[in-house]
């Protein structure tokens, strides 16, 4: 009996070690937002290049989801969603574990979280609504938000306010993204904040949070602000 | 003994199954609930669970009032005598506080539908409008500082680090179990009883009048409708349409179920109605058609005072008193 049974449990055992060992190599990606070409820190004031105006962030936060990893002849996703907060750089070092041989030349992902995550009722980890991104009142997540301030902002405290989400035809807000770049297992996404910011003039426009016409358009604006640096 | 063994496992899952059912139990003419149980199994700690935080005012800012305190049993879990309910700090809300009943079969709830999902309710009461993600964390941590509760958590989910999505779960448990199906409309249905005439007449007043909105068994089809009430110009509320952003739900509100109207009062989204009598005599005679109206409405209605008693005698045949005297649902001592 006990010989039966180690015959028949000693494949599966090493058949775990051999698919473990396979994926023992991770995939990284570094987030790093930026804004006119300045790495953005919260509560550290950048400069619009372009006016000469002074911008501090005082918060900068997104989900990120639906991570897929493209060869030229193997696709991996992966199905977390992340919420990345540039206040903590635990968050924006993203690792995907992939097989030792695999070299990726390009990746896509959601900013922003898909309508089922929306409806599907209470989720723990990234997705709790412990994290100040869900909407009580009007269901839903708030797919990404950026606060901060400037003299030109005629809001309080010269304070602008972005909270965009919204998953509900016509206005949703999860924006698909994807990017192609040089055979590698590690390549660093920055964001360009500026680009989220360029439709609205933040003398008049300084406050969206609630689903919208608004919010999908700067959503649309964000789809633009990533590019790669390898 | 390999069929001892088979019979015990049987006989066990017999017992788990009844078990299970026993807390959620609706009558067979009920359509299917829409809450997905897969992801939240009733379990009686858990129900137990939710019950406790539904009588405790621990879960706002000042610790003053509970959900009870807007949703008491003896009023079908509505307000009692409020149109428009009190919140904390004693502000008072924009709309009067629904009856809870048959949650398991809506989609959607509050009077717009703006929250998706029975789990996510909770969210909106407890987390203040003026520093929402900030009070979230104040309930959480003020349950984690409290030892009795940790052991609760620990026997309803086996984990007592008190989570948002087991404090979110057990308050839903404990509100799926408010099924109200004892009427008298109820025993008819079971063959147990007969309408009298009047009722009986009343139930056809009913079915051509009233029907195609508020759909039997559960007395709603739990869609939004707009049944022409004149807007109230202190309270500008256009309903559905805050949420949908579609024009054309401008002053539809979701169609409340007619069961426990008795206990329930007063009626619609701003409680302006005191008694059932005005609420008839708003369809007759009170019909904004200016308004946007549904198809089933355009046509003025007309019920002789002899129809009226009819209509009223069927209303009464909805009212369910072992719902609002269940003691299962009653403060947990
Ligand atoms: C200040 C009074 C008040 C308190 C406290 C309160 N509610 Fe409510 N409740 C309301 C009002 C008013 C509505 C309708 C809101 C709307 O339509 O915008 C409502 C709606 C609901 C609904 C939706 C019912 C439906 O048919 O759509 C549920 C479920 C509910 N409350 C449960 C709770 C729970 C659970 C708590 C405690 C965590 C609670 N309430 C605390 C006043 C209150
Ligand atoms: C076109 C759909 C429609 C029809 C038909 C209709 N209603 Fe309604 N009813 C509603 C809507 C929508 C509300 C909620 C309105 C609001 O608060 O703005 C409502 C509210 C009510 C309420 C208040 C319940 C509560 O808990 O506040 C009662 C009672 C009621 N209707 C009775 C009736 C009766 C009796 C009839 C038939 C004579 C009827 N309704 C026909 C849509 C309808």
């Amino acid at each position: 009996m006990p010989c039966n049974f180690i015959t028949y449990l000693l494949p599966f055992v090493l058949f775990l070690f051999y698919t473990k060992a396979l994926y023992s190599q991770a995939f990284t990606v570094n987030i790093k937002p930026m804004y006119y070409g300045q790495i953005i820190q919260i509560d550290h004031p950048v400069i619009d290049s372009l006016q000469g105006e002074q911008v501090t962030f005082k918060e900068c936060k997104f989900y990120l989801g639906k991570f897929t990893l493209y060869s030229k002849d193997t696709v991996l996703h992966f199905n977390r969603y992340q919420l990345i907060d540039i206040e903590n750089a635990n968050t924006t070092a993203l690792s995907f574990p992939i097989p030792s041989s695999f070299y990726a030349d390009s990746i896509s992902f959601l900013l922003g979280t898909d309508s089922v995550t929306n409806i599907n009722g209470i989720m723990d980890g990234d997705l709790d609504p412990l994290n100040g991104m869900y909407w009580a009142w009007n269901s839903g997540y708030i797919n990404m938000k950026i606060e901060g301030i400037t003299p030109k902002c005629p809001g309080r405290n010269n304070l602008f306010q972005f909270h965009i989400g919204g998953y509900q035809a016509p206005y949703q807000t999860a924006q698909n993204i994807s990017c192609a770049f040089k055979r590698s297992q590690s390549i660093e996404i920055q964001m360009h904040v500026q680009k989220a910011l360029e439709k609205v003039q933040l003398s008049n426009e300084y406050q969206i949070m609630s689903p919208g016409k608004k919010a999908k358009e700067m959503s649309e604006s964000m789809s633009t602000m990533f590019t790669i640096l390898q | 003994m390999k069929y001892i063994f088979l019979f015990c496992a049987f006989g066990f899952a017999i017992l788990l199954i009844s078990f299970e059912s026993s807390e959620f139990t609706y009558p067979n003419y009920f359509p299917k609930p829409v809450y997905n149980f897969s992801h939240n199994p009733l379990k009686k700690e858990t129900i137990q669970l939710g019950r406790r935080l539904f009588y405790d005012p621990i879960l706002s800012a000042d610790s003053s009032i509970s959900c009870a305190s807007c949703h008491s049993q003896y009023n079908a879990f509505a307000h009692v005598d409020h149109d428009l309910s009190h919140g904390i700090y004693d502000r008072i809300g924009k709309r009067n506080a629904p009856a809870l009943m048959n949650l398991a079969w809506q989609e959607l709830f509050m009077w717009d539908g703006a929250i998706n999902h029975l789990d996510m309710q909770a969210l909106a009461p407890i987390t203040h409008p003026n520093e929402m993600d900030n009070s979230l964390e104040n309930v959480i941590s003020r349950l984690r500082n409290n030892s009795n509760y940790r052991h609760y958590f620990f026997s309803a989910f086996n984990d007592s680090s008190i989570k948002t999505e087991h404090v979110l779960k057990a308050l839903s448990q404990f509100e799926l179990i408010f099924i109200s199906s004892n009427s008298k409309y109820d025993s008819v249905k079971k063959g147990l009883v007969l309408f009298t005439e009047k009722e009986k007449k009343g139930y056809e007043v009913f079915l051509q009048n009233c029907n195609a909105c508020h759909t039997e068994p559960l007395f709603s089809s739990y869609s939004f409708s707009n049944n022409g009430l004149p807007l109230d110009s202190t309270l500008l509320d256009y309903g559905r349409v805050s949420i949908s952003l579609q024009s054309a739900d401008s002053g539809y509100f979701k169609i409340p179920t007619l069961r426990n109207l008795r206990y329930s009062f007063p009626y619609m989204h701003d409680g302006r109605f005191k008694t059932l009598s005005k609420v008839i005599q708003h369809y007759t005679s009170g019909i904004n058609y200016s308004l946007h109206l549904p198809k089933e409405l355009k046509k003025p209605l007309q019920l002789s005072s002899e129809q009226k008693v009819e209509l009223m005698s069927f209303l009464f045949t909805l009212n369910d008193s072992s719902f609002v005297f269940n003691k299962q649902f009653s403060y947990l001592k």
